[in-house]
């Protein structure tokens, strides 16, 4: 029993050496919106090389909202490079110095209008959402996918009448899958992962996120700038975005 | 202290102290963020007080329900002998270690709209529970009832059969036993429960945004207000929890452990 403690020991004690190399040359630490984790995943496989010539730089990647990216980074998290979900909350990485570099666009992300499976609401337009006797789902204005599902509202001058506001895009996605939700607004990329239904909203099209990369550093090693180039450029990481409903810049 | 510190052993004392510093610090490391000037203020905002009101009436009827439905299956646990007992009670304390938004998931593929009892609750009565106040309280009591349930099963365990089988001699029903004699014997284990499960729901936060979601004033609890408001605005967040850090302490502290029967 004592060895097994002893062994334990030495495993936990290995393990949280490990945890600590990150950042090593080789190795490009990613903080992504978690979005992302499909074509960073792709990357991070080792189905794409990283950096031409170098085939040894890998990349590894951590995924959270965006506001919580920021958080951690600003309260002193290890990363090279941060892609947020929308320019506020990259801006707010920026104030507040845990960013250096200087961000690119790498995708948008427009929001759609979702219906449960089947459309039991029989929901047929955006006027919809201000129908009290059916079951409305929206995500708070404290993240981004509310804050924007807000402004367009606001735009459209909608009243919605929503049920509950979620607390992220996924838990609201996953309601509207599982059809305790009849209809909300949310990113066109969560939809076509879920295979959720959507209902056609053409006024929505003008409503989107943008996903901006930047490097921590003002003046990052080889590796990072070769990630960041890869992401922003390779065709093979366009098509992934694209298939997954990202709009390109 | 009756002894003095240097007869107890001294690496218990060390291991005592460093758990308790482990269990403090983050409470000292939240309070000094605090932002204290600007407190009465901040807990004042209409969005906390409608947060304060919704987690009262969900707590407080949490609690109720914890007691009313608990209480037999407490002294179910601890009276009636059948096998496979031991397994009953595991599945009792489930939701005790279950992640909270697993148990708010759960809830909504057996009570949700499409849920397997939920779709005849729709159907028949026309009952929807997820998004109303009344979902809230269902995911509050699912992860209260528990700690109201052990608690007084511990209390039906001390207080041992011999008061209730004199009562049956002396000719009282099974009934009027356990409302005029049982009942009576438990009554600081059925408070300490009840303060507990009501503590829990009060703090309940995955099973609710999951199973009833968040809407102010119908089923934004303190809470979920708390971490909304980390997004974006961190020194109100910090105000609610010290709110909800200071009631909870002041039950706790009211029970001077009282649950832990001696």
């Amino acid at each position: 029993m004592r060895r097994a403690i002893a062994g334990l020991l030495v495993i936990s004690a290995v393990a949280a050496g490990c945890g600590q190399t990150g950042g090593s040359a080789d190795q490009v630490v990613v903080m992504a919106a978690s979005s992302l984790v499909d074509v960073l995943g792709t990357i991070e496989s080792g189905a794409l090389e990283v950096s031409p010539g170098s085939p040894d730089v890998q990349i590894l990647a951590s995924y959270a909202g965006s506001s919580a990216l920021v958080a951690q980074l600003r309260d002193g998290a290890h990363a090279d490079v941060l892609i947020t979900a929308s320019r506020a909350t990259m801006e707010t990485a920026i104030d507040n110095g845990s960013v250096a570099g200087s961000p690119s666009l790498l995708a948008t992300n427009r929001l759609v209008l979702a219906v449960a499976n089947g459309n039991p609401g029989h929901v047929s337009s955006l006027a919809d959402l201000s129908d009290p006797a059916r079951v409305i789902g929206l995500c708070a204005p404290e993240v981004p996918c509310g804050a924007l599902a807000a402004r367009a509202l606001t735009a459209l001058g909608i009243d919605a009448a929503p049920d509950t506001f979620e607390p992220n895009v996924r838990s609201l996605a996953n309601k509207i899958k599982l059809g305790e939700i009849d209809a909300g607004l949310i990113y066109r990329t969560d939809a076509i992962s879920l295979g959720i239904d959507t209902i056609d909203a053409p006024e929505l099209s003008r409503f989107s996120t943008e996903y901006l990369v930047a490097s921590v550093s003002a003046d990052p090693p080889a590796p990072v700038t070769d990630f960041i180039k890869l992401i922003t450029s390779d065709p093979s990481v366009r098509q992934l975005l694209t298939t997954q409903g990202f709009t390109l810049p | 202290m009756s002894r003095p510190p240097t007869s107890q052993p001294r690496v218990l004392i060390a291991s005592a102290i460093t758990a308790l510093v482990l269990l403090v610090l983050p409470m000292a490391g939240m309070l000094q963020r605090v932002p204290w000037s600007t407190l009465l203020n901040r807990l004042g905002d209409s969005a906390v007080t409608d947060a304060l009101r919704v987690s009262l009436i969900v707590s407080l009827w949490s609690a109720v329900l914890c007691a009313v439905l608990g209480l037999p299956l407490a002294w179910f646990l601890a009276r009636v002998e059948m096998p496979g007992k031991h397994v009953f009670r595991a599945v009792v304390l489930l939701p005790m270690v279950l992640p909270p938004v697993v148990a708010g998931t759960a809830l909504l593929f057996a009570l949700g709209r499409r849920g397997l009892v939920g779709q005849w609750l729709d159907r028949w009565f026309g009952i929807t529970l997820p998004f109303t106040t009344a979902g809230a309280v269902v995911a509050a009591t699912f992860v209260a009832l528990p700690f109201f349930v052990t608690t007084v099963e511990s209390g039906l365990r001390q207080h041992g059969e011999s008061l209730d089988e004199a009562a049956a001699a002396a000719g009282a029903g099974p009934m009027s036993t356990f409302v005029h004699v049982t009942i009576p014997s438990i009554r600081s284990a059925i408070g300490a429960g009840a303060a507990l499960s009501w503590a829990r729901a009060l703090g309940e936060f995955g099973a609710t945004v999951t199973f009833a979601g968040n809407l102010g004033g119908r089923t934004r609890t303190l809470p979920l207000a708390t971490f909304l408001a980390l997004e974006n605005d961190p020194g109100s967040a910090l105000a609610i929890s010290v709110l909800l850090m200071a009631i909870s302490l002041m039950v706790l502290v009211a029970l001077r452990g009282r649950w832990v029967m001696r």
